[in-house]
């Protein structure tokens, strides 16, 4: 029982990562991508090779795993959001799609289809994790750091930027900022942030390969930025929260295995059409609407 | 060398098909600057009504075709209708509506796998079939895909330059202040946009049934291939999106001469990140850039 | 030695030719006023000179190099920033925000306690110190106004292009909007100024550059400006000329 819990917690937390880290792009910075399963997928795969090859370290692999993971968003980043961060998102998908070809194909490094195996258990300065307990600590342990620093970045100098940004572009960039870098930073910090989800993934599970990595997984943390409510530090916690905990509720109903797949994300669909058209805000914003609001800055009447 | 004109002839064909999906986009764009992502969603509607129409229920051929274009017009008018036209109301920002555009994608997709499987479906008929040109093989499913794609954006420039409703969308598709002031009632010309640009996709959902056959994620690969195809033929221009499916067409079959068939995505993202670098404005296209 | 040196500036869009030809030479820690009837090209002219858009033909020289072809956010680096007529405050951030993002490096996870303090002066220097967490939407009409002027005064430049920045403003907080554009050139600041209002034309400038039609149509001191009969019927109407009969300070 133990065993289950824990593990379902450790790919909540991992969740958690992907959709905040996600949000970090399309909520703060205003770029829409369909492409994060690659950060996590890059990143995991490098934790991946440097557990197998060199140490099981999980600082080592993760930070190598971010550096990485960092570098491939940068070069996706760079040419593109320097015309219109509207094509990010069409780019993206292509990208995506591209990604899941060279996972199956470049058997060389990603070990193909049937992806890297005996990935050995991490350590962590001595700590050797051997149980599902372990790594529900490691896992949650990161999603407090990765939460931690990106409210910070919210509250930074750069996620003014960022919010300026939002606000008033045109003003913003009349004040001295440069949209391309915000955005290029945004998008790297973003693809680093899921490495360390691609880390966790892969020393939990201990293999990786490219069905985990797909589409379909990049527009499942996609959904839960958005349902979850973009732009705001709890939305996407709720969002995969939501998402990861929904098709344990649908176990319920007596759906065939063959439905639950699809009929959970016509739910997920359903609810992102419903939501747009009337909360744009996302779950976040529903949860408000029930609470007294506590306005940051209130003004004299 | 007889491998790449094959591979060419059939490069034709698919960007042909590909043109009329990325015309429909570019035509909905232009006009309604609405980000319709969901039109791949109208193709995939489209296809697996004619599917079971044809296939299951054995109803002839010709009411097949209506019932599938009475499907895509529909869905098209009714996406814009019932999503993006509220949206629009309340001001809803591009990527709103890009995400509401997504969902409805979603949606049309999963339908469609609950309804059909996700298992592969193809439409037997002697369209399949073809004929020698020398030592290239054609099928009349070929045949048809370009001489369609050519009479329908032919068709589509004279509607527009010539009647009366065409001129108020190519008004439209020029001057994007006219579309949200437009005192005609610019809610109305939007529909036609939209059922303009939905039914242009028929064509090609019904003849990808005879080729490549059916599945449901093509919904979303095809909406990928009208996009770019947009976007490299000069996004906001007819010609140019027809030109850019057509291209991307052409350069994904060639590419299969030295890659295998699952690198077609990664040759339409490529010539698509190559354009975005390069020539970001696309072949035809207005200024992209921020000013 | 000037400020800003525009030459031969020219922009058409399509067919029409919004401005055929502007020379002008700013002079420095001066407040130039740029007036002229609506239409002239006044704010395509701002919009030229940082970058906005992309002229014709011409050069826009500032400290001995040319900002054409820059981007907007480069030639604020450089030292030259403008406001907007429509303010584009950030309005959900609050009063404090606005001024400190404005100056704020923004690739830095914290921001110096001088920051901090370089804001603080400044909103009290405009008088805004007790809004300070008051979001800017919420702000009055002439808050607004005085958080515009704050967030581009926030800025490390010497060039301030100002559009329209006291319109609609009343006596009291017109004249206290007066000061602070005369602190600015007490601070050896440069300023040009897009404005309607003859009073504050008046009253603030050094010297006034009158565009018609997209050119300079006279660039001088506002006293031989006012005594030209010809120019302030043009523009100034008979208005101009009751006014100008009493004494005008320089």
């Amino acid at each position: 029982m133990i065993a289950y819990i824990s593990n379902l917690m450790v790919l909540l937390g991992i969740a958690v990562i992907l959709a905040s880290s996600l949000n970090l792009m399309v909520g703060y910075a205003g770029i829409f991508s369909v492409a994060h399963a690659v950060f996590y997928g890059v990143g995991a795969y490098t934790a991946a090779k440097v557990a197998l090859g060199t140490t099981d370290s999980f600082l080592l692999a993760t930070a190598a795993a971010m550096i990485v993971s960092g570098a491939v968003s940068f070069v996706l980043a760079v040419p593109v959001l320097r015309v219109r961060e509207e094509y990010f998102v069409v780019a993206s998908i292509g990208f995506q799609i591209v990604a899941s070809t060279i996972f199956v194909s470049w058997g060389a490094v990603t070990g193909g289809m049937g992806g890297l195996a005996g990935i050995p258990p991490a350590s962590l300065l001595g700590w050797q994790m051997s149980s599902s307990l372990d790594y529900m600590l490691l896992t949650w342990g990161c999603v407090v750091l990765v939460v931690a620093f990106i409210a910070l970045l919210v509250h930074s100098p750069f996620g003014r930027a960022l919010k300026a940004f939002r606000d008033d572009e045109t003003a913003a960039i009349a004040l001295g900022k440069d949209p391309l870098v915000l955005r290029v930073t945004a998008t790297t910090l973003s693809g680093a942030l899921a490495a360390v989800a691609g880390s966790l993934y892969a020393f939990h599970v201990s293999f990786v390969n490219p069905e985990s990595f797909t589409l379909d997984y990049s527009v499942l943390v996609l959904a839960m930025v958005i349902i979850g409510g973009a732009g705001s530090l709890a939305g996407p916690v709720i969002g995969a929260v939501f998402i990861t905990v929904f098709p344990a509720l649908l176990s319920f109903l007596d759906i065939p295995t063959l439905y639950i797949g699809p009929a959970e994300q016509l739910i997920y669909g359903l609810a992102i059409v419903g939501l747009m058209v009337f909360w744009p805000g996302g779950l976040v914003s529903v949860w408000k609407l029930f609470t007294p609001g506590r306005r940051q800055a209130t003004s004299e009447g | 060398m007889i491998v790449l004109l094959q591979l060419f002839v059939e490069g034709l064909a698919a960007g042909s098909l590909y043109a009329l999906a990325a015309v429909g986009f570019a035509l909905i764009y232009a006009t309604t600057r609405t980000f319709h992502f969901a039109h791949g969603g109208t193709m995939l509607l489209a296809a697996y009504t004619f599917y079971q129409t044809v296939a299951v229920w054995q109803w002839p051929v010709a009411l097949a075709v209506l019932a599938a274009l009475v499907v895509a017009t529909l869905f098209g008018v009714g996406v814009d209708r019932l999503v993006y036209q509220p949206m629009r109301r309340t001001d809803a920002s591009f990527l709103t509506i890009f995400a509401a555009s997504f969902g409805v994608l979603i949606v049309v997709t999963n339908t469609v796998v609950l309804l059909f499987g996700n298992s592969f479906y193809s439409v037997d008929s002697t369209l399949s079939q073809g004929f020698l040109v020398g030592p290239i093989f054609v099928t009349y499913v070929n045949i048809l895909a370009v001489v369609l794609a050519v009479l329908l954006i032919v068709a589509l420039q004279l509607f527009i330059h010539r009647t009366r409703t065409g001129v108020v969308l190519r008004a439209m598709m020029d001057d994007p202040a006219l579309v949200g002031i437009f005192g005609l009632g610019d809610r109305r010309y939007g529909t036609i946009a939209f059922a303009i640009g939905s039914a242009l996709i028929v064509p090609a959902a019904i003849l990808t049934s005879y080729s490549s056959g059916l599945q449901p994620s093509m919904g979303a690969v095809i909406t990928l291939l009208a996009i770019a195809g947009a976007i490299v033929g000069g996004i906001g221009n007819l010609w140019g999106a027809a030109i850019g499916g057509l291209l991307l067409g052409i350069a994904e079959n060639l590419g299969v001469w030295q890659l295998s068939s699952s690198w077609k995505p990664a040759i339409t993202f490529g010539v698509l990140l190559l354009f975005l670098m390069v020539r970001p404005d696309g072949l035809l296209g207005a200024r992209t850039r921020r000013s | 030695m000037t400020a800003l040196d525009i030459r031969g500036l020219r922009k058409a869009f399509g067919g029409n030719v919004i401005i055929p030809d502007v020379t002008l030479a700013l002079e420095p820690g001066l407040i130039t006023s740029l007036v002229g009837p609506n239409g002239a090209g006044k704010t395509t002219l701002f919009n030229l000179i940082t970058g906005f858009l992309r002229p014709d033909a011409g050069e826009v020289i500032y400290k001995g190099r040319d900002l054409v072809g820059l981007a907007p956010q480069k030639i604020t680096r450089r030292g030259v920033a403008r406001s907007f007529q429509d303010l584009r405050l950030f309005n959900d951030m609050s009063v404090f925000e606005n001024v400190l993002v404005s100056q704020e490096p923004s690739l830095r996870l914290w921001s110096r306690k001088s920051r901090y303090r370089h804001t603080e002066a400044v909103l009290e220097r405009v008088g805004l110190a007790h809004q300070r967490d008051t979001r800017a939407a919420d702000l009055s009409y002439a808050e607004r106004k005085f958080l515009n002027l704050a967030r581009i005064m926030a800025l490390d430049i010497d060039l301030f292009l100002l559009d329209e920045p006291a319109s609609g403003l009343d006596g009291p907080s017109r004249k206290t909007f007066h000061e602070l554009l005369a602190s600015l050139k007490d601070d050896g600041h440069t300023v040009l100024l897009i404005e309607h209002n003859l009073d504050i034309v008046r009253e603030v400038s050094d010297r006034i550059a009158f565009l018609n039609k997209g050119e300079v149509m006279a660039f001088d001191t506002p006293e031989r400006i006012f005594a030209d009969e010809a120019l302030t019927d043009l523009y100034f109407g008979t208005a101009g000329r009751k006014k100008e009969s009493q004494s005008c300070s320089s």
